[in-house]
């Protein structure tokens, strides 16, 4: 499905370059036109999310690594989920961990969804597409955050 | 005299006693002897009776003869009686000897009046008076009681004189001779009245001095009393025909035709002399009876004088009757017959009431003694003792029927006998026996002793001895009385007592635990070689002191005494019959930790305290040390798991970069890699997917061990319909027909290992099957223990060899190329049931299909984790 509507905005908080570029080509590999902003660690997503808010829109969907330099996903995903605004933005975590706890933790504090990175890139495609699928196309969000306005 | 004979008797007795003790002793009383004691033993039977001398078996018709002159063996004489008798005996004598002398003065003086009381009368001739003065002289010492061998000789000399005297007179008369012995003394005028020879006595007399002579002589002859006494009554009743003659006024009774005479003071003197005779050893023949405590002796002092009174004094009533002629001879015969019947059979009358009366009397003391006896002899048949008694003056021995039963026998079996008794005892015990019965009658102290019976069949019973010497008055041993109890049942408890005593003492004191009794007032009773071993106070300074002071620190004392108090008084005890663990003090003052259990026994109507205490130091010290590791291994654990996740994460990341890039190379530079080049990139990104498998099956594995289980309930259909629908694709692939039991049940267990093992196993299943139409069944069947499931397919199957091998880690059988997977499916699938407290196997057919059963258990395992919470024991405030 081709949307015609301004490029959906992701932000992508991941330290890892690979990763990055696999996400990155992952989503371009997808049919919803997306605009990617990656923040290297915890503490840059922080800024982009708190420091300039009001001058650049929000964005509509957050992939965040847990396992971060500065400041950690977890500690990230609970500055988001603890403000009354950012709460809205669909949040998932996207990790390598598999591990029981940091699922646990991340619904505890309010993540939208937990996935695993798959390995193979064609699962990870897999992955991302569904995700754009669902959270782009499917669901339907907040206005707020859809248009990247504040209320 | 008679006292030293029977001295003597009886000394020869206790040395017949003690030969046959010292017999028995030589031989070890063999069998063959028996018959021979036994006969010995009834002859001394038969004897008893007879209180006299044991003879030898030849000696059996002398005994009787002798017997039967010993006529009133049993009587008592009154003592009382004896002593008046034995000083009228002795005054007889005197007041004999000094009429004698008296008349002697007479002829001397010719003097009337002295020699014949009055003119009328024949006097008492001179020799007649000399003998009234030598018998009266003998019966005098004679009566005297035990006189030394000059007065003897003295008294039975004069008797033989007196003898002679009238034997020669009684000569003279019978064969008409003259042997010129009437006058030695004093002469008589011719013609003297009533005289048939001048001076010379009456033959009566001769006869009467002849008798009392004879029988003096013999007075104590043994053997001889009845002969004594006998002459005695003859010459008595001479002399009392002459004296009735006097009273009567008939002189044939006196005179006796044309002969001499006796004179009145000669018949009183004679009758006085056999009075004395008789009655100076009136304890002995005839005489015995009268003399006699019994009623038979009763009865003669009462008839006897009224036997011999009542026809004198009536006869002398009708005799002066007839002289006054108030009455014809007729009516003194009827006065005498009336008199007679009156008196004597008022006489009859009384002495019957007395008779009568002692004889109920005797016959109730008869029926206490059958009911006192009876008494006994139930009393010893109760307590099992029987009593024994050994005669030792007549050697008999009779045994109470107890006696009997004890040795074996029932009563009569056997004579009694020492011998008998002797061979019933325990060979082993019979020097013993013997010596302590034989010291007994030596030095008549009592003997005490257990020893064992040998019963006739054979039966070993224990025995306890008791017994004592009797002693006459005169400090001789007469009797030996024994006790023999069997005590063998007594003796069985004891010894049964005894070994669970020393049983109890045994593993007391062998105990690893160290054990300490006290009373209720604290004080240390029991003490075991533990206890010192822990406390470091030896038993015997410990025993005796309390326990406060000993073993207790001083901050917990009176706590200690206080609830020893209130335990006491109440019969409460918090810390009494469970586990309590406290501090203990040891003897050079450190403390350290003691685990004990302390029990109150009742002793009594009070209790006793005994409590096993172990010093737990070392396990305290292991339980720190045991904690100290545990929580070093979590920490350990804790700090593996967050490694092995750094190093799952860290290795997955490049293997990611490695997959995706290589297929970035691949869709990127496809134009300019050949085949060769893309299949290098394939096999890149393969390798790397694979690894990232290992990498997770890895650490799932290592999980399993480390983490705890989630038991809850699990419904098992439900949970493999799960597996079923994530395993879908390649079910659906492979066109695999799975069944799976809708009826499984609900089983505790961690939901997500098990569902790991369903899919683990269903994969495989899946996975290994060749067959154009796969079919897969998972069921389970239950017993009371366990939950069995099962997943059977119909694939390749699994050769036996391979069934323990399949279970381990990265074990394979097939080629990578035929069958892809890791290799640690099947080990944690084990790992996972083994967790659980199951296991896992497979049963196979290779080509036709496998089935792997595993079991769950029906309780849920029990998991490192609870098991400190559960070890835990309630303890002591």
């Amino acid at each position: 499905m081709e949307s015609t509507l301004a490029p959906f905005r992701i932000l992508l908080v991941e330290d890892n370059p690979n990763d990055i570029e696999i996400t990155r080509r992952a989503l371009a590999k997808g049919q919803v036109k997306n605009e990617l902003t990656v923040a290297r660690d915890g503490q840059e997503a922080l800024d982009i999310l708190f420091g300039s808010r009001s001058e650049t829109s929000l964005p509509g969907l957050i992939l965040l690594d847990l396992n971060l330099p500065r400041v950690d996903g977890r500690e990230v995903l609970s500055r988001i989920k603890g403000d009354p605004e950012l709460r809205r933005i669909p949040v998932i975590v996207l990790t390598t961990s598999t591990r029981e706890e940091d699922v646990v933790r991340s619904y505890d504090l309010g993540v939208n969804t937990f996935i695993s990175k798959p390995v193979r890139f064609e699962d990870f495609i897999k992955v991302v597409t569904a995700i754009q699928e669902y959270w782009i196309v499917i669901a339907t969000l907040p206005p707020a955050t859809a248009s990247g306005g504040v209320a | 005299m008679a006292e030293t004979e029977s001295r003597v008797k009886r000394m020869t007795y206790l040395e017949h006693a003690a030969a046959i003790l010292e017999r028995s002793r030589v031989s070890t009383t063999p069998v063959q002897q028996e018959p021979a004691d036994e006969s010995n033993g009834s002859s001394q039977t038969s004897s008893r009776a007879t209180n006299k001398h044991p003879p030898a078996s030849g000696d059996r018709v002398s005994v009787t003869l002798w017997e039967r002159f010993d006529l009133f063996p049993f009587v008592t004489p009154n003592p009382r009686l004896v002593l008046a008798l034995q000083s009228f005996a002795k005054g007889a004598g005197l007041a004999v000897s000094l009429a004698g002398a008296l008349v002697l003065a007479g002829w001397a003086l010719d003097l009337t009046v002295v020699k014949s009381i009055s003119s009328g009368f024949v006097s008492m001739k001179p020799n007649v008076a000399m003998a009234f003065v030598l018998s009266g002289v003998t019966l005098h010492l004679l009566s005297t009681g035990p006189t030394n061998g000059h007065l003897r000789f003295v008294a039975l000399a004069s008797a033989f004189v007196v003898a002679v005297i009238g034997f020669l007179t009684l000569s003279e008369y019978l064969y008409g001779w003259n042997l010129n012995i009437d006058h030695l003394l004093f002469s008589e005028p011719a013609g003297a009245l009533g005289t048939s020879a001048p001076a010379r006595m009456a033959p009566t007399s001769a006869l009467c001095l002849f008798l009392i002579g004879v029988s003096l002589l013999v007075l104590d002859v043994r053997r001889c009393y009845p002969v004594a006494q006998l002459l005695t009554i003859l010459a008595a009743l001479v002399s009392l025909t002459a004296f009735i003659g006097y009273v009567y006024g008939v002189g044939s009774l006196y005179a006796g035709g044309s002969s001499t005479a006796m004179a009145l003071h000669s018949t009183l003197c004679f009758l006085l002399l056999s009075s004395g005779i008789l009655l100076t050893r009136q304890d002995h023949g005839l005489l015995a009876i009268v003399t006699s405590d019994a009623a038979g002796g009763v009865m003669a002092r009462r008839l006897l004088p009224a036997a011999i009174l009542i026809p004198l004094l009536l006869g002398w009533v009708t005799v002066l009757d007839e002289e006054a002629g108030l009455h014809g001879p007729a009516f003194g015969v009827f006065l005498v017959v009336i008199w007679s019947i009156v008196s004597f059979a008022a006489l009859t009358w009384w002495n019957s009431g007395s008779l009568y009366r002692l004889d109920v009397e005797r016959q109730r003391a008869q029926d206490e003694l059958n009911k006192g006896q009876a008494q006994l002899a139930e009393a010893q048949r109760i307590a099992h003792v029987g009593s024994a008694e050994w005669d030792i003056v007549t050697n008999a021995v009779t045994w109470s029927d107890e006696m009997f039963r004890v040795c074996g026998y029932e009563p009569g079996d056997v004579q009694p006998g020492y011998e008998v008794f002797l061979q019933r005892v325990h060979p082993d015990d019979r020097t013993q026996v013997e010596q302590n019965i034989a010291r007994t009658l030596r030095s008549g102290d009592p003997f005490a002793f257990d020893y064992r019976i040998v019963r006739p069949d054979g039966a070993i019973r224990m025995a306890h001895g008791e017994g004592k010497v009797v002693h006459n008055d005169e400090g001789e041993p007469v009797r030996l009385l024994g006790t023999a109890q069997d005590i063998t049942e007594r003796k069985q408890i004891e010894y049964a007592l005894r070994q669970n005593e020393m049983r109890t003492r045994s593993i007391i004191d062998t105990a690893n635990d160290a054990f300490v009794a006290i009373d209720a007032g604290d004080v240390i009773k029991d003490w075991n070689p533990q206890a010192e071993l822990t406390f470091g106070w030896k038993r015997e300074e410990a025993v005796g002191r309390t326990l406060a002071d000993t073993v207790i620190p001083p901050g917990h004392r009176e706590a200690h005494l206080e609830g020893l108090h209130r335990f006491v008084l109440t019969g409460e005890g918090p810390m009494l019959n469970r586990r309590v663990e406290l501090e203990g003090l040891h003897k050079d003052g450190h403390l350290f930790p003691i685990e004990m259990t302390i029990s109150p026994i009742r002793w009594g109507r009070s209790h006793i305290f005994s409590a096993f205490v172990r010093d737990i130091t070392e396990r305290k010290q292991a339980e720190e040390a045991l904690a100290h590791q545990t929580r070093e291994l979590t920490r350990i654990n804790s700090e593996l798991e967050d490694f092995t996740h750094s190093v799952s994460h860290d290795l997955k990341e490049p293997l990611r970069g490695i997959e995706a890039f290589a297929g970035f190379i691949a869709e990127d530079y496809a134009d300019k890699l050949d085949e060769q080049g893309q299949g290098y990139v394939n096999v890149l990104r393969e390798s790397a997917v694979r690894m990232k498998d290992l990498i997770d099956d890895l650490l799932q594995l290592s999980r399993i061990g480390r983490t705890r289980l989630d038991q809850a309930p699990v419904g098992v259909s439900s949970l493999v319909q799960d597996v079923s629908l994530e395993l879908s694709f390649a079910l659906q692939e492979k066109r695999v027909e799975l069944f799976i039991d809708p009826d499984m049940p609900t089983v505790p267990c961690d939901r997500a290992r098990i569902r790991e093992v369903f899919k683990n196993l269903i994969s495989n299943a899946v996975k290994y099957n060749d067959k154009p139409q796969p079919k897969i069944e998972v069921g389970c069947r239950s017993d009371n223990r366990v939950f069995t499931f099962a997943v059977r397919d119909n694939g390749i199957g699994i050769a036996p060899e391979y069934y323990e091998k399949i279970f381990k880690i990265f074990q394979r059988l097939h080629h990578r190329e035929e069958y892809e997977g890791t290799g640690v499916g099947l080990a944690i699938c084990k790992k996972v049931v083994e967790a659980h407290g199951g296991r896992i196997w497979v049963e196979s057919a290779p080509g036709e299909g496998t089935t792997f059963l595993f079991t769950i258990p029906r309780t849920a395992a029990r998991q490192p984790g609870q098991e400190e919470q559960d070890g835990k024991y309630a303890r002591a405030v």
